[in-house]
């Protein structure tokens, strides 16, 4: 096989599979539905850096790490749903506004994230759907 | 229990035109045509047949909206709903696998026997719907979904 083509088609395969790049989903208060931005860098990796910006303008500034989905479900609402032949992590973001976020995302293993949601620190909840 | 509908196909009477079509065609354009024209219906056959129609029924009132998976066998995709009282919503959903069979040799997941997901409807300025919802493989399932006004609703699909 030529060489060059097959670089190209594991970056391609890599990127598919969520083991490189970045997955970017829209974050939506459940409080006043305004709308935020969660980055997250290797969504298939096991730990890795977060980010985000709020409907407020404040950007915010984190990791995620994975977890065991029992203890995962302890943390999230009754809607969120982790189960064990899928992967649960847990991020925190802190923003320039002062408000920290404490997420939990669902995401097939090895692959990128499902869906998630974060609470800051005054109760807000804010849903997320990759 | 509640009734729960299953569209066959996003537009069935576009679907019906289709097939329509296929059969004409052969008459007029011969086998490799012919050939052609029925990989393009099977490959839209399957795409009008995973569509997926549920009702969201409101927890507090005797009253139900509706809400369409647009590929409701695919594991993330579009969703399209019209609340009970006439609010229209686009969204998408997403799962992970719930039951699976696993390939002894490989330890990788063969199959997902059922998924857990979630749903994100943004309805009018500001108003979201969010679902936590189960389904088996074949794309039925039900749910819970709470939206940002306080209201809460079951979703059967």
């Amino acid at each position: 096989m030529n060489p060059k083509l097959g670089g190209l088609s594991l970056i391609g395969g890599l990127l598919l599979s969520g083991c490189i790049g970045s997955q970017q989903g829209q974050m939506y208060s459940m409080k006043d539905g305004s709308s935020a931005t969660l980055v997250v860098d290797n969504p298939g990796a096991s730990a890795g850096a977060v980010s985000g910006k709020l409907a407020s303008g404040a950007s915010c500034h984190g990791s995620f790490s994975t977890l065991d989905p029992s203890n995962a479900k302890k943390l999230a609402s009754p809607e969120m749903v982790f189960t064990e032949n899928a992967s649960a992590s847990v991020a925190v973001l802190s923003c320039d506004s002062g408000t920290v976020l404490r997420c939990t995302l669902a995401r097939r293993t090895g692959e990128s994230f499902s869906y998630g949601e974060c609470r800051d620190q005054g109760g807000t909840q804010y849903s997320m759907v990759f | 229990m509640a009734s729960v509908a299953i569209r066959v196909a996003l537009n069935t009477a576009w679907c019906f035109e289709m097939s329509l079509f296929g059969k004409s065609s052969r008459a007029i354009l011969g086998p490799l045509p012919s050939l052609l024209t029925l990989l393009t219906l099977t490959a839209l056959a399957s795409s009008c047949a995973s569509a997926r129609e549920g009702y969201l029924y409101d927890s507090k009132a005797p009253r139900k909206g509706s809400i369409v998976f647009q590929d409701a066998r695919a594991t993330s995709g579009n969703l399209v709903a019209e609340l009970a009282d006439g609010e229209r919503c686009t969204g998408k959903f997403n799962t992970i696998p719930d039951d699976v069979e696993m390939d002894n040799e490989t330890g990788r997941v063969d199959r997902e026997d059922s998924q857990v997901g979630m749903a994100l409807l943004q309805c009018g300025t500001q108003h979201i719907v969010r679902c936590g919802f189960q389904r088996d493989h074949g794309g039925a399932g039900y749910g819970h979904c709470s939206d940002t006004a306080g209201r809460h609703f079951d979703l059967y699909f």
